[in-house]
């Protein structure tokens, strides 16, 4: 039996939009078809595929290579399977001997250099429950709506709301003329770690808090091998939530967390990248024939 | 998920009267997506019908490795006369005939 949406209104613009939409592709496909497969993308379809809004960049990014494992879920599966030998049944934190077994997969999965410290500096637990959290201010005058980019943007992520307070680190930018693109990824791919648990805070608190300012971290969703490159903006969530570090809304999207209780049992490892170049956002598996160590 | 041309096209009308119809968070997801999406087609098809066969094939070349990137604004401002007012006019016609749409469906419910 078909599953059919009762709503008139959503009937009717649905039917509306994608025939426009349909009549725009064949437009673009009889005028400029010839153009697009001479780049190299096969097909209009590559193209569009490749730079539609919505449609994943990411996906573009693991495309090569033919080998036994090629889409995208398998590869996660693949990765959600072999952190599972290693993994405990319940949310605890991990032994030594059990980080350094999960580090390792990570770095040969993502070919990323991920430990659970650095410099010296660990959080109380790397693997832990990560709840959903608001947007932040990122400039004087910021608004919930600036941060949507596009209509389908704002459609996502724009529910979410924008949290009261400022970042543990003030606003990203001193102003809007100052704000960059840089700093717009910097608080699309948050997260917010209970720093102040840290082994050692209390003690260094100057030092930690400059340790801990936009520090990168991946941080994987065991179950399904999702895993996003993130930078640490906020210090929380507090322990009586029973939650150990939360998401910004994209974030929980990319990991496979945005519907239901918007929480879930995540691993964060930091990432050792002193010259800035690993790109946040969301990260796929290498294909396994693919991988390598980096370490 | 911000392309070249997403600072010179204004959605907020759009979404303000999608979020005044009756529709769930996928529908409204949905419709956003087709409205971005048509929107990308439009500015794509404006641009590749002004450049010639090398500029165009460049450009996608550029595109295809970064669609956000904003030097592709002023790769383009190079190549056509007023190619910013013109997306900026195809986001206008786009949005005003999506809004007839919407007005309707506002009737039909």
């Amino acid at each position: 039996m078909l599953f059919q949406s009762k709503n008139p209104q959503y009937e009717y613009l649905r039917k509306r939009w994608l025939g426009k939409h349909q009549n725009l592709s064949l437009e673009m496909a009889q005028k400029h078809g010839d153009l697009v497969r001479r780049v190299g993308l096969g097909s209009l379809g590559g193209l569009m595929l490749l730079t539609t809004p919505g449609m994943s960049l990411t996906q573009a990014h693991s495309t090569q290579g033919t080998q036994s494992i090629t889409s995208l879920e398998d590869r996660g599966k693949f990765v959600a399977n072999a952190l599972n030998k290693y993994l405990p049944d319940e949310v605890r934190p991990l032994t030594s001997s059990e980080e350094t077994q999960i580090a390792q997969v990570l770095n040969e999965n993502f070919n990323l250099k991920t430990s659970p410290s650095l410099e010296g500096v660990r959080l109380k637990r790397s693997y832990g429950l990560i709840g959903g959290e608001q947007h932040l201010y990122r400039y004087p005058g910021d608004t919930l709506f600036k941060h949507a980019e596009s209509a389908s943007d704002w459609a996502m992520y724009g529910g979410s709301g924008i949290a009261p307070g400022l970042g543990a680190w003030g606003y990203f930018a001193p102003s809007e003329a100052a704000f960059s693109k840089e700093d717009g990824e910097k608080e699309r791919w948050y997260i917010a770690v209970q720093t102040f648990l840290a082994p050692g805070f209390a003690e260094n608190v100057s030092q930690y808090r400059d340790f801990f300012k936009y520090r990168k971290m991946l941080v994987v969703n065991p179950k399904t091998g999702q895993a996003v490159v993130t930078d640490i903006a906020d210090a929380g969530p507090s322990e009586w939530t029973g939650k150990h570090l939360g998401g910004s809304p994209e974030v929980m999207q990319f990991l496979g967390l945005a519907s239901g209780p918007r929480k879930g049992a995540v691993l964060y490892f930091f990432i050792d990248d002193p010259k800035n170049q690993v790109p946040l956002g969301p990260i796929n598996a290498l294909n396994p024939n693919q991988r390598q160590i980096k370490i | 998920m911000s392309l070249f041309y997403s600072h010179l096209v204004e959605f907020d009308e759009v979404i303000v009267s999608l979020s005044d119809l009756k529709l769930s968070e996928s529908q409204k997801n949905h419709l956003s997506q087709l409205y971005d999406s048509q929107l990308h087609l439009s500015v794509l098809d404006l641009v590749l019908s002004q450049l010639s066969k090398e500029d165009a094939q460049d450009f996608l070349d550029k595109l295809k490795k970064n669609a956000q990137d904003k030097k592709l604004l002023d790769f383009l401002s190079n190549k056509v006369e007023d190619i910013e007012d013109q997306i900026k006019l195809a986001g206008i016609k786009l949005r005003t005939e999506l809004m007839q749409d919407i007005k309707k469906a506002r009737n039909n419910g």
